[in-house]
């Protein structure tokens, strides 16, 4: 498997034999056969309708308007509201594009202080999620649809009796950033004197982080660390960029360092990691560890650094008799000095739910100085407060049976946990289980109340996921179904007097945000800060005092036993359970959008598959696509095996949710068949108080038989095409091919302004795939389900290119968004029969559906490949009503046989147009399309080609830019900059050495 | 080839024996007004239940969608234009015999040219059908051509080679249609004064009133000189413009200015096989050896030996440009072509289109009916794949790496490629039914000058 | 025989060619439906001078000119003549709730964008597309709606002397580009 390769040429894959093949593939009977039973001789009847029609006038239809004019709201005119998103805890903030009181559009808010304008993939779905047809539509009781009323009374006497029988009452929930939802929680746990467990699943920002900073600082919390001031980055094991609490956040802050490297040097970042992620893939150096090895190399970094900095001295002997590094001993201690060479500049992050690896880490960056510089202990990150002990004592506690209640908030602990099927039998045994969700979840099914909850667009709420940034949501639309927000209901049970959730929030505000406000200056205050989505200028922040740094006695004692860990041994299979950019711990695993964007790194959509390293798939003698059963303490999983460059030989990544039984149907679109057998939680394992997601003991065989993987990229080597560019430095030039200017047959054309351009800066690119998605919801993409994608008949109008370069164990891996180009010379153009693709004044080449017939010409003679084409009548897959109100009314639903592209979003540039032309403005090139406003990395600049000024003419100007394949005279519009790969090391203001 | 029809008109006779002129018109004609035997009705219900299975799997296609075959984002065509361009090919024959032979006055040609410009007609039939059912949204085809619209009006794209097929293909269509009716008016009217009733009444108004008189013959001759001369530059020009949806595209492997000539030469290579097939089975049906002998057969083969050597030609000359390029793009098109996943079909061509032919130097060869038959089958096969490689071994692999897909067809697909030879040969059998195959006119014309020069060889 | 033969089957396909290209342009000019109420824009706009864009107020905002709520009908008719039977229809509406279902007149396929407030702008009157409205009881689709009717002034460009700001003129100011409606 494994090649010799040069450090030069850019390869995809290792197994060249991955082309598509095989019935599953391409033979009939695969599909087709479900289309054509609903389709067969309608469908031909529809057609000789549609060729008399033709001929006949228009059908008769109806206007019908409202009873009332309403306020604010003018029929077709599309009006923005700030708000919070809530498809995580990370609470970013948002703007919605509301039209006829409908959200069409979720965009990422510019003012937020954390996620600075960007919206990751997973929120930009969370919009399909709000028109999931399969939500929740109304309470239940016992499997019986109720009204409120009833509910609560079942529920309020239930408590009564439990309480009366003394048994305790308990909330499980994900994280509560909301500080007014966590006060409706806690004042009616208050009232039945019962606890509130928070639990999140997935791997990210473990228990033993905050545990570690309890010892060392006395309180259990997140530091918030800040990499835009990192000039060197180390991260063991940890995915802070791709499945982090705040992705967004962490890669705003990331490519803002990125992004100053012209102006304060180039930064580096490390990656010490077992299985592949996209912050791996990212960094500028990566090193192959386990688990067990992560651990020691981590104490073997913080002793020599305790060695060489004062008040180290303790910690130093307490990591005396540390084993052997091995292997790694030479690069540690260059790392070592690295990181000293960068005091305060450096910063070191761990994903390990190990205390010994987090408090050495903790160490590092305090013995190192970075904390008040990239580590922010005064207001750290309230995202994650759940300690995995508190977990499993409610399990135990579940299992003896002094629970009489318990609530889940939010979560599906039957499926997201490792021994659901007990958890499952315990909520049945239990007096009052009540589900509060918006999804028929298996944790939901278990429990014999239902409180269907609001989607977090349905309902208001307030987020604070650092002290001092406060942020709020209001509702984006009236609730579709006879739900009710989650917190709304804790209020009706705990009976305070303010049941409507709204006024509760409000009055919170009133005493805590602006305590001392008069009644009308409050209402101002409040109004405003509805409007903006946050609260202007710093809100006072509690705790802001210099924590009491704990005693040194359970530091070092804790290092001491961590040092004296079993050595690593090295050939030892362990499973690691990651979360995939997509779907994350799985919350969403039900939307179609998210399960169908290729995974960026696996370039697999749809189906879950075990990441084996390429020495190892020998060893077991498995390919791309064969089923394996990883087997680790009791539970197994089985999936296809993924052949993955960079994977370290020892350890097999398994995604974590996949397998949930309410993901069977999803929304018209056919899901693949996922049996609770590919649930990767089930692996996971409750040892001494602590969740284990990784460094499991496991074993692998081939289970026989495959299962296709719908893979977007198949072939392996990129033959030494230079479609991709990585530089050593922020000044090399790249040397692409180049055409001399002037060779235009008639002459130069006219490029009146504005004449479109795009730029994408590669080195800030992570790959992450949030503009995949945000591409999608605007431009009414079709998802068309894992066969079609097998089949290579992806509808994603903006893909990621994914290549490696260098050696197949561990690869540079390069991240290349391709859209259409828009070439200035568009070879589709000259060959449609009809006209349907023709260039515009502007530079655009346009598509014109209506006028397409679909000869699939210009497609063919694409040599970008970006022109998708309607197979079947996707559209009509969206037949649920509900489902059909997340399309963008400014945009064409494409019928069968048309042909279809990337328009940089020119829906968007003709209302600017408009607007401009309204107002007056001559200038209107200041507009977004929708993949550069999702970005978190602003790596997309956008705008007229013509203005020698701005982001755009900066970004064409620098060393680093080049097109693809411009050596065909076809004239692209899109710009491309090289990757940095900073091998030398950090450049940046350095620390005194000590 | 003038060189080739002297040399043989010297040589032998191009009608064995000296049947005499009753003895002509009666075996040709005779055929039409007996019953069909069990020989053609079994051929007939083969051919109309492959067009039934083509009618089916078309259908389908239409009712569900371009999605019922095997293509992909990035190999936009596959069985559809592969199939289009083979039956182009093969209708090149027919105009070809009929129109340039007669031109070149080659005597040779006058027993064969009938059948080959029905099987031309046909061919074109079956070609023609394939650009309309590859399109997403067939309905709206009418959209192809330039006619007053409200829209503006709106246009077709007159830069797409598309819209240039468009017009090509159905000028051709209509000459060789007419040239093909005009060819059979004298034999008509033979026919109608041979048959009774309704037979005699259709004949009477296929044959437009013919008289045998000296004045009709001398304008008839015009007339057909004259259609000649306007479809001669056609059976260049159809297959050149075919050749431009590929010559014009960015394509690596399609962009090539050495398409134009090598398609014509493929397109009479492939004619020309299709031809020998359906003529050797035809006259043996009909018992008229004596009117198709060997000699035209061997006329043909080596047609065929030319023809095929120019294709060698092309593949190599195709081979060589892509090295001396030196273009990576082109070079690696042409290495995936003899060695990526679609070799089997390129090597296969290469046998049957280059090889084969080879067969054809030995006279021994050319004569036996069994190597001539098969040669002419394996040659059509190869042509086919000759297309099925410039389509999709082209798209499968074209500029960026990571889009590279693969390509295999669903069985709608083949059921349309069988529906199309369903639909050519029923055609063709209805044909041989209804008109004559032979142009027993002209044929007897060739005969009197065979007695003209057997009276001067013995003077 | 033969020329007679040739003049019938030319004839024929000079028939057909001029059916097929003309009928298959349907355009709705001259759609006058019933409408479910006798609401006479000659009253209204004609006698009454009352401007459009009081009751289609949503036209100058944004893309579509919207049909008045029934609740701006009773802004007046809450004391004018509040008892005629047509009126009473609305009052009926809002009572019961239910809004009125209005027969659609001008109607553009789902492919096409049209935004009336930029032609708002541009000081189009509203006859220019409607037709004398103010002086029909029973409005009808005055113009043809086809693209060539479109593109009649959109070739023209910006209008002269209208308020907007002409956008970079060049092939009439890129209003015939076809992502000005198709997107």
């Amino acid at each position: 498997m494994t090649r010799e390769r040069d450090t030069k040429t850019p390869w995809m894959d290792l197994d060249t034999s991955l082309a598509p093949r095989g019935p599953e593939r391409s033979d009939e009977g695969g599909a087709t056969p479900a289309f054509f039973a609903r389709r067969d001789f309608l469908k031909l009847a529809g057609i000789s309708a549609t060729a008399l029609a033709a001929c006949e006038r228009l059908p008769v239809r109806h206007a019908i308007p409202l009873l009332v004019p309403a306020e604010d709201v003018t029929p077709g005119v599309a009006v923005h509201y700030a708000g919070t998103c809530t498809a995580c805890p990370a609470a970013c903030g948002l703007v919605a594009t509301v039209r006829d009181g409908r959200p069409v559009k979720l965009e990422g808010h510019k003012g937020h202080a954390l996620s600075q304008g960007g919206l990751c993939a997973v929120g930009q779905a969370d919009l399909r999620a709000l028109y999931d047809g399969h939500r929740l539509q109304r309470p239940s009781l016992g499997g019986k649809d109720v009204t409120w009323a009833e509910l609560d009374a079942a529920v309020k006497t239930k408590l009564d009796e439990v309480q009366a029988a003394g048994k305790k009452v308990v909330v499980l929930s994900s994280t509560l950033v909301s500080p007014s939802a966590r006060q409706a929680v806690l004042s009616f746990l208050a009232a039945y004197n019962g606890t509130l467990i928070e639990h999140d699943p997935g791997p990210g920002a473990p228990s033993a982080l905050r545990e570690a900073y309890q010892i060392l600082s006395g309180r259990a919390l997140a530091p918030w660390f800040d990499a835009s001031k990192a000039d060197l980055l180390v991260s063991l094991g940890d995915d802070p960029l791709g499945t982090g609490p705040d992705p967004v956040a962490f890669t705003a802050s990331w490519a803002a360092r990125r992004r100053a490297a012209e102006s304060q040097g180039a930064p580096r970042h490390v990656q010490i990691e077992g299985s592949l992620s996209l912050t791996g893939a990212n960094a500028d150096e990566r090193w192959l560890a386990t688990s067990a090895e992560r651990r020691l190399i981590a104490l073997s970094l913080l002793s020599q650094v305790a060695h060489r900095s004062q008040g180290g001295q303790a910690v130093a002997d307490a990591l005396k008799g540390l084993a052997p590094l091995g292997e790694f001993a030479s690069r540690v201690e260059a790392l070592a000095g690295e990181l000293l060479k960068h005091r305060g500049h450096g910063l070191v992050v761990s994903g390990a739910n190990d205390l010994g690896e987090q408090l050495a880490v903790a160490l590092l960056n305090r013995l190192l100085g970075n904390e008040g510089k990239t580590v922010d202990l005064t207001r750290p990150s309230l995202l994650r407060r759940g300690l995995d002990r508190e977990l499993a004592g409610l399990l135990t506690s579940l299992a003896s049976g002094d629970v009489g209640a318990l609530f889940v908030l939010g979560l599906d602990p039957v499926e997201q946990g490792p021994d659901g099927e007990a958890l499952k039998a315990a909520l049945g045994k239990l007096p009052l289980a009540v589900a509060i969700t918006d999804r028929p979840t298996a944790t939901a099914a278990a429990c014999r109340v239902v409180a269907a909850a609001h989607h977090g667009l349905e309902s208001w709420g307030d987020f604070e996921p650092r002290p001092g940034v406060l942020t709020l949501s209001q509702p984006m639309t009236r609730p579709l179904f006879a739900t009710r927000s989650a917190f709304e209901s804790f209020l009706h049970w705990s009976g305070v007097p303010t049941t409507d959730y709204r006024l509760y929030l409000m009055e919170r505000w009133r005493k805590d945000v602006f305590p001392g406000a008069q009644a009308a200056d409050f209402g101002a205050l409040w109004t405003a800060a509805v409007a903006s989505g946050s609260v202007s200028g710093a809100v006072a922040v509690a705790a802001a005092s210099a924590l009491p740094s704990g005693s040194a006695g359970p530091v070092t004692e804790a290092l001491a036993t961590a040092a004296r860990a079993t050595p690593p041994s090295h050939d030892a299979l362990e499973a690691e359970l990651i979360a995939e950019v997509a779907l994350r711990d799985g919350r969403r695993a039900h939307i179609p959008w998210l399960r169908e964007l290729p995974d960026p790194l696996t370039r697999a959509s749809w189906v879950p598959c075990v990441r084996v390293a390429p020495k190892r798939a020998a060893k077991l003698g498995v390919k791309d696509g064969d089923l394996i059963t990883v087997e680790a303490g009791k539970a197994s999983v089985t999936m296809g095996v993924r052949i993955m460059p960079g994977q370290h030989e020892s350890v097999l990544a398994i995604p974590v949710g996949y397998g949930r039984t309410d993901e069977v149907k999803l929304a018209g679109v056919e899901a693949p068949p996922s049996a609770s057998a590919q649930n990767a939680y089930r692996l996971a394992k409750l040892e001494g108080g602590r969740l284990l997601l990784s460094g499991l003991p496991a074993s692998a065989r081939p289970s026989g038989g495959r299962s296709p993987l719908p893979l977007m990229q198949v072939q392996s080597e990129t033959a030494g095409r230079p479609v991709i560019h990585q530089v050593a430095s922020y000044q090399e030039k790249v040397h692409g091919e180049h055409l001399p200017e002037g060779r235009d047959l008639f002459g130069p054309k006219p490029q009146p302004s504005p004449q479109w351009h795009m730029a994408i800066d590669l080195d800030a690119c992570t790959g992450c795939s949030a503009c995949v998605v945000a591409c999608q919801a605007e431009n009414n993409i079709a998802s068309v389900g894992a066969e079609e994608m097998g089949r290579h008949r992806d509808m994603h109008w903006l893909r990621i290119d994914r290549y490696y370069v260098g050696d197949a164990d561990n690869p540079d891996v390069l991240f290349e968004p391709m859209l259409c180009q828009q070439c200035g010379h568009a070879p589709c153009e000259t060959v449609c029969p009809v006209a349907a693709t023709v260039h515009s004044t502007d530079g655009l080449n346009q598509q014109v559906y209506n006028r397409c017939v679909g000869t699939r010409y210009c497609a063919n003679n694409c040599p970008y490949k970006t022109r998708r084409f309607n197979w079947f009548n996707n559209e009509k897959k969206l037949t649920d009503p509900v489902e059909r109100l997340v399309l963008n009314p400014d945009v064409v639903v494409r019928s069968r046989g048309v042909m279809e592209k990337c328009t940089f979003c020119v829906q968007r540039l003709q209302a600017s147009r408009i607007a401009a032309q309204k107002e007056g403005r001559q200038e209107w090139a200041s507009v977004e399309t929708a993949c550069q406003e999702s970005c978190p990395a602003r790596a997309i600049s956008f705008g007229d080609q013509n203005q020698a000024e701005g982001a755009l003419a900066a970004q064409r100007k620098k060393p680093r830019a080049f097109q693809v394949l411009a050596e065909l005279g076809v004239e692209p519009r899109v710009t491309y900059l090289a990757r940095v790969r900073n091998r030398q090391g950090a450049t940046g203001h350095h620390g005194e050495e000590a | 080839m003038s060189a080739i029809g002297h040399s043989l008109s010297a040589s032998q006779p191009l009608i064995l024996g000296d049947p005499g002129y009753g003895a002509i018109t009666h075996d040709v004609a005779g055929s039409l007004e007996g019953r069909p035997g069990t020989a053609w009705w079994a051929a007939f219900l083969v051919a109309a239940s492959a067009l039934g299975v083509g009618v089916v799997a078309i259908g389908y296609t239409i009712a569900v969608g371009i999605g019922t075959w095997g293509l992909n984002r990035t190999v936009g065509w596959g069985f559809d234009i592969t199939n289009f361009v083979f039956w182009v090919g093969i209708g090149h024959a027919g105009t070809l015999i009929s129109a340039i032979l007669l031109l070149l006055r080659q005597r040779w040609r006058t027993s064969i040219a009938r059948a080959a410009e029905a099987m031309t007609i046909f061919a074109v039939m079956c070609a023609a059908l394939f650009p309309f059912i590859h399109m997403g949204r067939p309905w709206l085809a009418f959209w192809m051509g330039p006619y007053p619209n409200t829209r503006g009006s709106l246009w077709v794209n007159f830069r797409s080679p598309l819209v240039w097929d468009v017009f090509a293909i159905s000028t051709y269509f209509t000459v060789s249609l007419l040239f093909w009716y005009l060819g059979m008016v004298p034999d008509f009217g033979t026919l109608r004064d041979r048959t009774r009733g309704l037979k005699q009444r259709i004949y009477g108004w296929l044959s437009l009133g013919w008289d045998g008189s000296a004045r009709t013959w001398q304008r008839y001759e015009k007339a057909c000189l004259l259609m000649a001369g306007l479809a001669t530059p056609l059976v260049v020009s159809v297959h050149t413009i075919v050749s431009f949806d590929f010559a014009t595209s960015v394509i690596p492997g399609w962009h090539t200015t050495i398409f134009p000539p090598y398609f014509v030469a493929g397109a009479v290579f492939s004619g020309f096989a299709m031809v020998i097939t359906l003529l050797m089975v035809t006259r043996k049906v009909m018992h008229i050896e004596y009117l198709i002998t060997d000699k035209h057969l061997e006329q043909m083969a080596k047609v065929l030996l030319t023809t095929g050597m120019l294709v060698g030609f092309a593949y190599t000359t195709e081979l060589f440009t892509a090295w001396y390029s030196g273009n990576m793009y082109e070079r690696f098109t042409f290495m995936n072509r003899a060695m990526g996943p679609y070799a089997w079909a390129y090597w296969l061509m290469f046998c049957c289109n280059v090889f084969v032919p080879q067969v054809f130097w030995s006279k021994r060869l050319r004569h036996s009916a069994a190597v001539l038959f098969v040669g002419s089958l394996l040659v059509n096969v190869g042509m086919w794949f000759e297309r099925f490689n410039i389509v999709v071994t082209s798209l499968h692999r074209d500029y960026l790496p990571s889009s590279w897909s693969h390509y295999v067809p669903t069985l709608t697909e083949v059921g349309i490629l069988v529906g199309s030879f369903g639909l050519f040969f029923t055609c063709f059998l209805l044909f041989v039914r209804v008109a004559p195959v032979v142009a027993f006119h002209e044929v007897k014309h060739t005969l009197a000058q065979q007695r003209e020069e057997a009276r001067h060889a013995a003077a | 025989m033969l020329e007679r033969l040739v003049h019938r089957s030319l004839l024929a396909a000079a028939c057909v060619a001029a059916v097929g290209l003309t009928a298959c342009e349907p355009t709705n000019q001259g759609y006058a439906p019933e409408q479910p109420i006798k609401y006479s824009h000659a009253v209204h706009a004609g006698g009454l001078k009352i401007p459009c864009q009081y009751c289609h107020y949503a036209a100058e905002r944004g893309r579509y000119a919207g049909i008045p709520p029934a609740g701006l009908c009773l802004n007046c008719h809450r004391q004018v003549l509040p008892d005629h039977p047509e009126i009473q229809k609305v009052k009926a509406a809002m009572e019961q709730g239910k809004p009125i279902e209005w027969v659609r007149i001008h109607q553009l396929p789902d492919h096409v964008y049209f935004n009336h407030s930029i032609h708002v702008a541009a000081e189009f009157d509203c006859q220019t597309c409607h037709g004398p409205v103010e002086s029909t009881a029973r409005v009808s689709q005055f113009a043809p709606l086809t693209m060539g009717w479109c593109l009649d002034c959109h070739r023209k460009g910006t209008p002269e002397g209208s308020r907007l700001t002409p956008v970079a003129a060049t092939r009439a100011n890129r209003l015939t580009d076809c992502s000005v409606c198709h997107h």
